[in-house]
């Protein structure tokens, strides 16, 4: 049974939509302005160029990402790697194809733990408290930022969002590898649950 | 001495209880007296858990003590649209962690929708000695260095089922770690797979494995080798093709007609990626027998198409392109008279135009000449609401009807109006309708139907429909056994929500995403109802720093006994009494 939370509902009546004219049409005025379709009828619809709306229609991204049919033109790269982050339970994982440059990733990092200040580390300040480092196909631990982005894409086999005070001990230097990562820490890394 | 009343042995009714496996049913049981709680709980044998977060493991476990298999699902439905953030939750791994502890005779788990580590899979393959059946349904998350491991340890494994799911690094080589003396598979689907596996320890496998009923194979296994492979499994019951493409040469032709021949079991057939037409005629002497054909993948079209379709007479269930168009479906509903499943699905989803003539009138045909029609998944790009007035009349078994017109609120294309009309027909004469999915223009009306009419209804998909919150009202005050919803980009706000909150402690879950659901009510929910999880997803960063009014991003609200999750990401809140 329903219960009214001590909210006032006077505003839902159980007649047939369309029978009253006031509020209604204020709800309708307030969607299409939201939807940004204000006035528009089927035929204006037809011809407004078509906007790709995410997951509709409802066909399955698996489909979307694995087809193997040779006619569809497709092409999505992926290059997922792990990224954790110190102080997180859980390791994450991020499409490096799906940016075009540091600041995205950075970006889409920053949402992925709730951590709104990883980008400053781009701007080669020394106050944020987050350094984000990558390993590289030789197993160095790299700044991320330093090589071109290509470069990076190419080489990048798992990120991490270390702790700056942990970072101080490493040498940081741009454009080196960090020395000082011990294998202890390479092990603590794999045992983080996922 | 006397003799309790009615006492009846707990043997008799733990034998009686083996031969009710159904959960409902096992549900119901627990619920008729403490005993019986007591006596059920000691002898289930296998579980569901709908929302992997509605109950902690620790709490199965206390409560069954004897589970043999586990099936849990974890992301939301719209998941399959990318709708939900990568990164949302649906780990298994506590799940595996704490199952590994409690129950070492476990044989079956089956996921869907999760997200399954390397470690998890290298958990279970070292941990169930008598492990016997894996599926992991849309899953993500493992490599096949965690398929090596289930390999090399499951002695007894009997099924592999990675349906939909994405395997990182897709190497062969793990199937070569089923050692020599393996031959206990019946069940194998690594359709999903996206590179080459190793030819020859799939073929010495399908060979050693006498009691393989199942085998659906990845696009990579080429056509030429198929016949092999049917030789050696001449008892198969169900093939997923690879790639269905060669150049034609007579030679390969009829070794693979002859190997079709031979598979006298076979009742189900999928796979049939890039498709060679000169190839089809291949599979002709077993399509009188097919219960099941899935071409889905499958680019055949026209004439080759239909052709192979009408052979099917015995057909249950087809999955298809709409390359069928309209006129392929006249002859299945003149060829397939047993058809009770019809999925048709979108050759080119993003077109701006049709590129197929297939309407409302293929439906139609379908269901004028199959009776027994049960499910349908039907795309199009028109409908009027005569169609489906006519539909609604002509199948009455129908219990899963979701049609999608590929454009947003596209109106009946002859009346212009909406479809209100044509699916309040839907609702009134199916009678056992369980699952509905709409489209089109639709105003509050149809939702007014709905909950005057549905009510066996178990889970609805709804988008770009309604006028007001009365269209959610309805729905929540009207469909008793409404389980599963789910909403995108409706005019659904608050009040809806919260006079109907107490419904939502009936449901598995809700989902509502670009509606107009407040941050306030959301909050206001989340304090109100201790029950639910009200997780607000938005990756415009922290609710808070918005004003309260402003709707959410994106909602998912699910009842649980397990509290709070802790596993969130940074674009997920919980809105609990404290946490707000």
């Amino acid at each position: 049974m329903a219960q009214p939370l001590g909210l006032e509902i006077t505003e839902l009546r159980l007649g047939l939509p369309g029978s009253e004219n006031g509020p209604k049409n204020e709800k309708k005025r307030v969607f299409s302005e939201w939807a940004g379709e204000e006035n528009s009828t089927a035929d204006d619809r037809k011809i407004q160029t078509k906007s790709q709306v995410v997951g509709w229609p409802p066909v399955c991204s698996y489909r979307k990402k694995n087809s193997f049919n040779e006619k569809d033109g497709h092409e999505t790269s992926k290059f997922y790697v792990k990224v954790s982050m110190d102080g997180a339970p859980f390791l994450r994982k991020v499409d490096l194809g799906l940016h075009k440059e540091y600041s995205d990733l950075l970006v889409a990092l920053e949402k992925l733990f709730g951590c709104f200040e990883i980008g400053k580390a781009l701007k080669d300040t020394d106050d944020c408290e987050h350094v984000p480092i990558y390993e590289d196909k030789d197993g160095d631990w790299m700044l991320v930022g330093d090589v071109p982005w290509e470069m990076f894409i190419d080489s990048c086999k798992r990120l991490r969002i270390m702790k700056r005070s942990e970072a101080n001990g490493f040498g940081l230097q741009p454009g080196g590898a960090l020395k000082g990562i011990s294998k202890d820490d390479r092990d603590c890394e794999t045992t983080q649950k996922y | 001495m006397l003799r309790k009343a009615s006492s009846f042995p707990e043997e008799m009714l733990e034998h009686v209880l083996s031969f009710i496996t159904s959960d409902k049913d096992r549900n119901a049981v627990s619920l008729v007296c403490k005993s019986w709680y007591e006596i059920e709980r000691w002898c289930r044998k296998r579980i569901f858990v709908g929302n992997c977060y509605a109950v902690r493991p620790e709490m199965v476990i206390r409560r069954f003590p004897e589970l043999r298999s586990v099936e849990l699902k974890g992301k939301p439905h719209f998941a399959d649209f990318d709708l939900v953030p990568d990164g949302w939750g649906g780990c298994v791994y506590p799940w595996i962690a704490a199952l590994a502890t409690a129950y070492p005779l476990l044989e079956e788990i089956k996921l869907k929708r999760m997200v399954v580590s390397d470690e998890s899979l290298e958990v279970i393959a070292k941990s169930f000695k008598n492990f016997k059946v894996l599926v992991l349904s849309s899953c993500e998350g493992f490599s096949t260095d965690g398929l090596a491991a289930v390999a090399a340890n499951c002695r007894n494994l009997r099924g592999l089922d990675l349906r939909e799911s994405e395997v990182d690094d897709p190497s062969g080589q793990w199937l070569s770690r089923f050692p020599d003396s393996f031959t206990s598979l019946a069940s194998l689907n690594i359709s999903c797979l996206g590179a080459e596996v190793s030819f020859s320890a799939l073929e010495r496998l399908v060979g050693r494995c006498p009691d393989l009923k199942s085998l659906r194979l990845n696009h990579a296994v080429p056509l030429d080798k198929l016949a092999n492979l049917l030789r050696g499994a001449p008892q198969l019951v169900e093939l997923g093709t690879g790639a269905y493409s060669a150049e034609l040469q007579p030679d390969v032709f009829s070794n693979l007609a002859g190997a079709f021949s031979g598979c006298k079991e076979l009742r189900s057939l999928s796979g049939f990626w890039n498709v060679f037409p000169g190839y089809l005629p291949a599979v002709y002497p077993v399509c009188s027998g097919l219960t099941s054909l899935n071409l889905r993948d499958a680019n055949i079209q026209g004439a080759d198409l239909i052709k192979l379709v009408s052979q099917c007479r015995s057909l249950q269930r087809l999955w298809v392109l709409d390359y069928i168009e309209d006129i392929g479906l006249e002859e299945l509903a003149a060829c397939c008279k047993d058809l009770t499943e019809l999925r048709v699905f979108p050759s080119d989803p993003y077109g701006a135009e049709p590129n197929v003539s297939l309407t409302e009138r293929g439906l139609v045909s379908v269901s004028e000449g199959c009776p027994k029609l049960q499910s349908v998944l039907y795309f199009c790009r028109q409908m009027t609401n005569a169609a489906l007035v006519t539909i609604a009349k002509n199948s009455p078994r129908m219990t899963c009807f979701r049609l999608c017109i590929i454009e947003p609120r596209a109106p009946d294309y002859q009346t212009l109006q909406p479809l209100d009309l044509g699916f309040g027909a839907i609702v009134e004469n199916y009678k056992d309708l369980r699952r509905l999915s709409l489209s089109g223009l639709l105003t509050d009306r149809v939702f007014e139907y709905i909950g005057t009419y549905a009510k066996k209804l178990e889970m609805l998909s709804v988008a770009f429909a309604g006028d007001s919150d009365m269209g959610l009202h309805h729905v929540l005050s009207g469909c008793a056994k409404l389980c599963k919803l789910e909403i995108r980009d409706c005019p659904f706000g608050d009040n809806a929500l919260l006079a109907n909150a107490a419904k939502l402690e009936t449901m598995r879950s809700l989902w509502m995403s670009s509606c107009s659901v407040s941050f306030r009510a959301c909050k206001l929910l989340g304090q109100k109802m201790p029950r639910l999880n009200v997780e607000v997803i938005d990756e415009r960063g922290p609710p808070d720093l918005r004003p309260e009014n402003c709707p959410v991003e994106k909602l998912y609200i699910y009842r649980t006994i397990a509290g709070p999750r802790f596993d969130m990401p940074g674009f997920v809140w919980t809105m609990n009494g404290d946490s707000v």
